[in-house]
Order: structure tokens, then sequence, then C-alpha cells
């Protein structure tokens, strides 16, 4: 009887021996070619190349058998988590609100002018413009959760107390989100002229503009609704996920006919996108742009 | 803890009304009972026929700020006789905790319409002792009154009032509209030895104006325990006519909230409050538990378990393999396994109702083993190999059986299962259907007895190549589909990945593939749910058989005999040496045994201190203080580190034998339990003012029986975290809920910073 080991082959080794005779390679990293009568021994314990025999061999003994695949029992028990959800129990709304002292703010050159006048909320009168408008904070019944604002010149800033809690907030006019969380609906409106009695088939509304920049990687939404009475009545909300993906197409299809007076659009968005550059409509196969 | 349970229903998903069986109304699969909720309605009398529905959905005018509500949609008692109403027909919500005197409850309500059929419609929630004894209930009237009744005898025959409860109290005025939400409040606090009761009942916030119900000392009905400690929300109506003339409104709630009035928060009554399911998604650095998901290589799998009934391929002369080489591999996910009487077919070509057996690649529960069998006569079975494997369900193997040169051989995951056997037989080369997941006989019929429950992806089959000769890394692409990327191409004859919602054999031969049964057949589904961890935790319904889960793993070994042990020659098993010997003289002796399953019945006796010292091993030899030797089969036996985790992974497996030898020098695949995961919340509704607590709603399960304790905890926004309460799995399926009311860095009330910032951590304790 012959036997030969090879621990650590680097390249090929090639045997051939008489009947009995064992060729043992501890780690082989090329071939073996192995050529021997029944019942000779071909061992690889660890093979990275291939085997090649000539005649059948009394065994290849390949290792790496494995009992973790056969284990099962007490000392196995692997804990699974199949589902989980976050509930969460939370209020809407604000308190009773009081008159709150008026004041004043500087901000984007405009010179805002606030008369926080309780359950009406708060009303600004925008000096630069001669216009009032009315500012509120989404969840808070009208209000705006900004009470007492104070401008503080020096730090450049205008600071405001939260309607509940000892929260101070600062005005942020390029921020997506109001408190640091709750995104800030923009809205924006256009208009689809018609003075005739024909009807226009309008096949899609298509918004270009700042896809991908989003208020964060929550699933931000571009909402969309149509009058076609002079804003009387609005349809059911149509809605765009928006992905954060420069590229993503935002397009509303099938929205029906219309005739005078025109068709009127709301969009607005949830932590949507940052600005919208213009709107196309589809009518009737014709493209009709108008700025949005 | 103030908040003992919360439930807004969203995070059940939609359920169906489900027809009533055994006078019981059921809510789709039923999943909220253990969630909370202990009992369906029941028709317990059983003297009564029941209609109308439960279901979980969205009621026509909404389910208030959330996507779905608990409706009960015109359920009924249809009474030919006698009969009087009952606490068991209800959805039932037990009190969490101990019994108390004093019940804060919150929930929403709304009602199509405003109820028909006076003291017999209208039944907004019964309060139930711990028995499930009616005390009293809340109910609208007909004018949208609320009324709280006592519990005495609601009872009528053939459709007529016989006996009606006395009504406690009543609103001045109505206060419910149809088809509007409702914030509901009630503070109720009991006797604890007197039917007196006292209640408040708030529609909306907590100030005096709505108040709409107060009574001191109420008459609710005398039980033997007077609390209040089951909740039985929406009885079905009780007007004892038929389904035509019956109740016919939708009843809903949602916004479950129940408190106690023991802690520091959420203390008293809330108001107007609202439940939200949130979902949560895996941070970028993802943690140590590990996702499986239904998806794998691909966007499809095929799914044989909501029908198990195969999918096949007529026979053609290239599927036969007669004395050649071959390579059958497949991606398996079991869903359950075969009971010990059964097998399941995972690749078959076994027409065996006329003998025309081919071979056929199976898993038998009777002795857990996968097995490679063939026939050379269409006759007789050869089972060339049977190697004991118990697949963990759920969880995705790949699995080959390859022949070269007349060795057949079997692996899992790549690594190969025992040791390649000699296999020079010519199958038989016989008529029958290729069966995927079953086999076939004659040429279409299902044998349904042995059907493969689970999952599918990458089937392949490769004739006149052996693919595998040793230990590979399974791709985890899909199998090249042309002759660039596989050299092997032209000799494959099946391959199917269940992509693109497709069964077609993407092989060069583009067999025609036909589903095992015409009216329930195995599909190919897309699971979407690979990408992230959080995906297969948000499914809604939930889905038990997608999870994260957090193995611990004991390293382990294989020792391979090839042939007896010479004497003198050793072995070291950590920091034993053992000594093969013809005659036992010292301990840790080793009787070389007349053949080699007596050579591993000796070493498995002198590692484990067995039976057999002085005979089988010397005397005075003890234990292996680092491995325990086990049973695999012969020419090998197995070792497991007796410790635990990645410490295993340095026991040392080594010889100095000629015909022996270990697969690695020291044990291997140790690993500890995994590092935390951490998740993200869900962005709050937009018109969030204030949070009051969070519950973690999750369901978990384990694999098997033995220590797997868990615990979810609230990190703060500034990094101090909240320990969660520890949760000890069941075998079963189950829900847990972990409840957080404080701001780990504040210690103050939970904000909505709290969630933006926070995250949930995922811990295995045990």
């Amino acid at each position: 009887m012959t036997s030969i080991s090879v621990f650590v082959a680097t390249a090929q080794a090639v045997h051939r021996g008489a009947q009995g005779s064992s060729l043992r390679l501890a780690q082989g990293v090329a071939q073996a070619v192995h050529r021997g009568a029944q019942g000779s021994t071909l061992l690889v314990p660890q093979s990275t190349a291939q085997v090649i025999t000539g005649q059948i061999p009394r065994g290849i003994r390949v290792a790496y058998s494995t009992a973790q695949l056969v284990r099962r029992g007490e000392t196995g028990a692997v804990p699974r988590e199949a589902f989980s959800a976050v509930q969460v129990i939370y209020t809407t709304g604000a308190p009773a609100a009081a008159r709150q002292r008026a004041w004043t703010f500087d901000l984007d050159g405009h010179t805002f002018y606030v008369l926080d006048i309780g359950e009406r909320g708060s009303l600004l009168f925008d000096i630069s413009t001669k216009q009032w408008t009315k500012f509120e904070t989404t969840g808070y019944g009208g209000h705006w959760n900004f009470k007492n604002g104070f401008q503080w010149r020096d730090g450049g800033k205008v600071l405001g107390g939260a309607s509940t809690g000892a929260d101070v907030f600062a005005l942020n006019p390029e921020s997506f989100l109001d408190e640091g969380w709750r995104p800030v609906v923009y809205t924006v409106m256009g208009v689809l002229p018609s003075t005739g009695v024909d009807q226009h088939r309008q096949y899609a509304l298509r918004v270009l503009g700042s896809t991908g920049l989003t208020a964060d990687g929550e699933a931000p939404v571009l909402w969309m609704q149509f009058s076609d009475d002079h804003g009387a009545s609005w349809s059911t909300p149509r809605s765009v996920a928006l992905k954060q993906d420069a590229r993503q197409r935002v397009e509303f299809r099938s929205l029906g006919a219309f005739a005078a007076p025109g068709r009127l659009f709301r969009i607005y968005d949830e932590g949507g996108i940052k600005y919208i550059a213009t709107v196309e409509a589809e009518i009737g196969g014709e493209n009709v742009r108008f700025p949005a | 803890m103030s908040l003992l349970y919360a439930c807004s229903f969203d995070h059940y998903g939609p359920a169906a009304p489900t027809a009533p069986v055994n006078d019981i109304w059921h809510i789709g699969t039923d999943l909220l009972l253990g969630d909370g909720w202990s009992f369906l309605p029941t028709n317990s009398a059983f003297i009564a026929s029941i209609y109308g529905s439960y279901s979980i959905g969205a009621p026509a005018w909404g389910a208030r700020a959330g996507d779905y509500a608990l409706i009960v949609d015109s359920a009924d008692f249809f009474v030919g006789g006698s009969r009087t109403r009952l606490g068991t027909e209800s959805l039932r919500l037990p009190f969490p905790g101990a019994s108390q005197t004093t019940r804060l409850i919150h929930f929403a309500f709304s009602v199509s319409q405003l109820p028909a059929f006076p003291s017999m419609t209208g039944f907004i929630c019964d309060f139930l002792s711990s028995a499930g004894t009616i005390r009293g209930t809340l109910m609208v009237d007909a004018s949208g009154r609320l009324v709280i009744t006592d519990g005495s005898p609601l009872t009528t025959n053939h459709g007529a009032l016989v006996a009606v409860p006395v009504t406690l109290l009543s609103t001045a005025a109505p206060v419910i509209q149809a088809q509007t939400w409702y914030s509901i409040g009630i503070e109720i606090t009991t006797s604890a030895v007197l039917p007196d009761t006292d209640i408040k009942v708030y529609l909306g916030d907590i100030v005096p104006a709505n108040k709409v119900l107060e009574g001191f000392a109420l008459a609710f009905s005398d039980t033997p325990s007077q609390n209040i400690d089951i909740l039985g929300f929406l009885p079905a109506s009780f007007t004892g006519r038929s389904p035509n003339t019956g109740d016919s409104t939708q009843r809903a709630i949602r916004d479950v909230a129940l408190f106690d009035t023991l802690g520091a928060r959420n203390n008293a009554l809330p108001g107007q409050i609202f439940v939200s399911a949130q979902e949560i998604r895996q941070e970028d650095a993802g943690g140590g538990w590990i996702a499986n998901p239904r998806q794998h290589i691909g966007d499809g799998v095929l799914d044989a378990v909501t029908h198990s009934t195969g999918l096949r391929c007529a026979d053609a002369a290239e599927l036969e393999i007669g004395a050649g080489d071959f390579t059958l591999e497949a991606w398996v996910r079991f869903d359950v396994l075969p009971a010990a009487d059964t097998s399941m077919e995972l690749i078959a070509k076994w027409r065996a109702a006329d003998n025309k057996r081919s071979y056929r690649l199976s898993y038998y529960g009777s002795d857990n083993t996968l097995r490679w069998g063939i026939s050379t006569t269409g006759v007789d079975e050869i089972v060339v190999k049977a190697m004991p494997w118990v697949p963990i369900t759920d969880r995705w193997y790949h699995v080959a059986v390859s022949r070269a040169a007349g060795q057949t051989m079997m692996f899992i995951n790549g690594t190969q299962l025992g040791v390649p056997l000699a296999d020079a037989n010519t199958y038989y080369n016989g008529t029958g259907a290729l069966g995927i997941g079953a086999r076939f006989d004659s040429t279409t019929t299902l044998i349904t007895t042995s059907v493969f429950k689970g999952w599918m992806d990458e089937v392949r089959l490769t004739i006149g190549v052996s693919r595998y000769g040793g230990n590979f890394t399974p791709d985890s692409d899909p199998f090249p589909r042309e002759g660039v990327g596989d050299p092997s191409w032209a000799s494959v004859v099946l391959l199917l990945g269940f992509d693109n919602l497709s069964l077609a054999d993407e092989s060069p031969y583009g067999r025609t593939m036909t589903v095992g049964s015409a009216s329930s057949p195995v599909a190919a589904i897309q699971p979407d749910d690979l990408a992230q961890k959080h995906n297969v935790l948000n499914e809604r319904p939930s889905i038990d058989d997608t999870y994260i889960e957090a193995p611990q793993e004991y390293a382990e070994g294989i020792f391979t005999f090839d042939a007896l042990p010479i004497n003198g020659e050793t072995m070291t098993i950590g920091s034993k040496t053992y000594r093969w010997v013809d005659a036992l003289a010292l301990a840790n002796d080793i009787k070389i045994g007349v053949d080699i399953p007596e050579c591993i019945d000796n070493a498995i006796a002198a590692v484990n201190a067995g039976a057999g010292e002085g005979t089988k091993y010397g005397n005075g030899t003890v234990a292996n203080s680092d491995a325990l030797a086990l049973v695999f089969q012969s020419p090998q036996f197995s070792l497991r580190a007796l410790a635990v985790g990645a410490v295993g992974n340095s026991v040392a497996t080594t010889d100095t034998m000629l015909d022996g030898f270990f697969m690695a020098a020291t044990l291997t695949g140790g690993a500890d339990i995994p590092a935390d995961s951490l998740f993200a919340m869900e962005r709050l509704p937009i018109d969030v003012t204030g949070v009051l607590a969070i519950q973690v709603t999750n369901r978990h399960y384990k694999t098997d029986a033995g220590a797997a304790l868990m615990r979810v905890d609230l990190a703060g926004p500034g990094g101090a975290e909240i320990a969660g309460a520890a949760q000890q799995p069941d075998l079963s399926p189950a829900w847990a809920h972990q409840i957080f009311e404080t701001d780990p860095d504040t210690g103050g009330g939970i904000t909505p910073s709290t969630i933006i910032g926070g995250r949930l951590r995922f811990k295995r304790t045990t």
C-alpha cells in the first residue's frame, strides 16, 4: 500500500497507484487528477477546484457537511417579529384661545402687523402690499401656533411661543416643516379660461418643478383638485406620491371635459416639491401652457 | 402606567365579513382576537338565527381620521320564540390588568342612520362584569339621544318586546346624528359591594358643555363582581325580526383607548383623541435582526401555499437522466413541514400508479429526511440518499442534488449534506410528467397527499452536467438565461424563475407548464417585500411568515470517517484529546469498533460521557466541557459547542488520523445575538397638536421551544432610552403591546418630537 499526503497543493497532483493506495490533499487549490483501482481513496477536505477521477474511487470525501442544517430543538428558539405598528394616541385642535397683544415683524422685505384675535385666529396685515391675510397652523383649528411673537432684531429672528407646552418657535420661510416635523402645505392655483360653449377634453395636467427635492424621506404627496364653476365646488382630490427622484413624472390624467367659464386648478402638497416651474395642460390634443 | 390599551383598527388592515360559523360572527381571519379582543359576537343561546355581519373597513361616510373602523352591518337576531339578550352577543374587550372600580373609556362612534326599533337596536356598548354579565348598556335611541340602561333582561317573542331593561339615564336632547363621528369619553365608577354605579359621559373635549350624561349610584344590575371588567362593543341588534324587516343600520367604532387613574400621566378622561397606526422604517444602519421576506430572486416566486396543487410539464426525452450526470436545484421555503406520516414532493417525475417512476426529490416527515429517490425499473424505488434535515419554516434554502461520475451529492445552501454516495443507476425512462411541488400519476393526475406547501424560486434541471462537486455559494442572482453566462446552457432542460408573474419555462426548450389544478392553481406572485426590513413588518393584514428575526447560533462541526481508526490515533475536541485504542486503558480512550457505525457510537458516548464507560470508552472519562456529540449519519457524527454564540467557534477540532477528519480546525458557525435594530416612526398625521402616548403593537413568535426573550425600547431624540418590558414570544404568532407615556430624554410627556426624532429599538435579550 502506498500513501501520498499533500498538505498544500499549489498546482496539480497526479496520482497513479495500486489498489488500496490513498491520495490525500489537505488543501487543494488547483486540480487533482486521480486514476487508481477501485478501493483507493481521494481525500479533499477543502476543495476549491475540481476533482477528476478515471475510475470510481472507494469514496470522495468532501467535508463541510454541517450540523447546523439538522439542528432543531429546544436550543434553537429564535424570536421572530412579523408585524409592528406604532399606535399613537394623539389630540388635535387647540385650547380655547384668548386674544393676544398685537405685534409686528419684518420678513422677506415685508412688514407684517399681527392681530391675534382669539377664536378667529391670527390676521396679518402686510404693510408693504396693503393686503390682509390669515396665518394658521395645520391641526390648530384655524389658529396660528405662534403666540405673543417678538422680533429679535439683533438675533435676526422672529420668535413666538407655542399655544401649549414650553416650546418657542422661530419663523423660517425656507422650511418645509412646521415645528420641525409638520409638513407645511403650499397651495398654488391656475385657470384654463374658456368662453365658448364647446366642450374641451382635458387629457392630462403635468406639473414640472423640483421633483426629488422633498421635505424628508417620508412619502410626500402632491394633491390636485379642479373646479368648473369658479370654485363653488371642487373635484375629489387626486394625488401623486412624490419620490426623491428628480426624474419623477408628475401627471394627472383623464380629467374629463369642461366648457365656459373654464377650469380652475388647485395644486397643493404635503412635504412636497420645493417649487413648481410650469404646469402643462393637455387639452383636446393640443398642449396649452399657462403659468403656475 | 395610565394608558392600558389602544386600538385604532387601522393596524389590522381591512377584514371582510365572514359568514357566521356555528352561530359566531367572524371578521376575516379573526386576526384581531388576542390583540386585546377576546371573543367574537356569538349566539350562545342557539335558539335564534343570526344575520348581518361584522367587518373592519371604511364606512361610506369615512373612518374619522384613520383608514378603518370596526363596522357592524345589520347584525341582528331572528328569534322564533322567547329569548333574552346576553352579554356574549358583542365583540368583547376585557380591561387589561387587575379589576378596578374606576374605568376611563374612550372610543369614537358613528352610525349610518338612527335606529328604528326602540330598545332593540342602537346598542353601542355593554358594560360587562368579569363573568360577562351585562350590568348596563350605552345606546342611542331613534331620536339621537344617548341612553344608559341597566342589565335587566331584554326579551322578545316573535319580534315583540316582552321585557326591556330599565332606563337609568338619557340625554336631555338628541346628541347623535347619523354619519357623524363622535368622540365618547366615559368615566365609570363601581362600588365594591353594591350595584350602585357612578357614570359620566362626554362627547368631545372634557368641558362642562360636553358632559351629556351624569348619574350617581345608578342601579346597574347586581352581579357577584360589581366592577366593569369587560366592554362589549357593538352588540348585535335584537329585533327578533326576519332579515328583511330587522335592523339595517351600520354602527362603527374606532380609536378605542382604555385608561386607569393610577399613573402620573393620562389618568383622567382624555377628551377628544385619535389613535393612528404609524408604520416604522428601518434605520440606514440596519441593525442585526435579519429579514426573511417572501420575495427572493427577481420579482416573483411560486406561491404553493394559497393553493398547494403543483405545476407540471409533460414528459420529454430531454428530461430523462439515464446514467449520466445531472444537477437538480431549487430555492425552497417551507410554509409547513409534512406530518409524521406524510411527505412532500419538491420535484418529481414519479408516476407510481402504472409503474413509471423515474426520480424525485422529496421531504419526508416520518424521519425528517430530504430524499433523492430513483427507480431503475419504474417499479421499485431506490433511495439513493436520505439525509436528516429539518428545515426551518418560512426561510429560504437552496436545495441541490448532483451526480458526478456515479457519485450523487446533496447540498443545502451549498453545503454538502452527508457524503457522496455511489449511484451508478440508470434512471428509468418513464412517461410521467415532471411535477414541481407535486407529483402526478398518469400524465395529469395530481397526487394531493404529497404536495409541497411553501414557496419556490429559480428551479433548474441540468442534465448531462454536474454543476457542483463540492461546497459552493449559491448564486443570489437569477440563473443565467443564455449561453454566455452559463457554459452548460444547452444542457438546461427546465428553468423556472416565476418572475413577471410568469410560470413559463425559460430553458432553451420552453416547455409548456400546466398548473396542477385549474380551479385552485398555484401562482407566481410578486411579494414586493425584499427591499427593506420594515417591508415585512408593515403588511396589513400582517403576514406571519414574513418577519425579522434575531438568531443565536451554536458553533458546530462534523467528523467524517473514511475507514476505521488506527490504534493510537487521536482526535482533539476543545481541551480534551481522545485516543483511539484497540483495548481501553486510560480515561479519554475510545475503543475502535468493528465498523464505522460502532466507532461513531463509541465516540459519541465518550464525548458525552454516556453509557458505556469501561466498554466503549475508558474509565474516568468525563463529559467534554466544550462540545456535545450528536448522531448524524454514518460515516459522520456532529459536534455542537456547549456554549451558545461565537465563543464556540474557538473550540478546537483537530486529529492525527489517517482515515478520518474534522471539517475544520475549530467548530464553526457560532453566532451571538445580533445587534439591536433601530426603526424610525412614520411621520404623524399633519393635524396632530399633542401626543398622549405611544403603543407599539407587534406580532411575534419563536421558532422552537426554549428561551427567546425580546423587548422593544424607545430611544428619545437625545439618545436616552426607556426599556420596554420583556416579551416572551410563544410558538404560535401572538400580539404584544408596549406602551410609552414618557419622553426618555426629558422625563416629561410624549411630544411629536419624541416620535419624529425617536427610534424604536428591537432587542433580543435571551
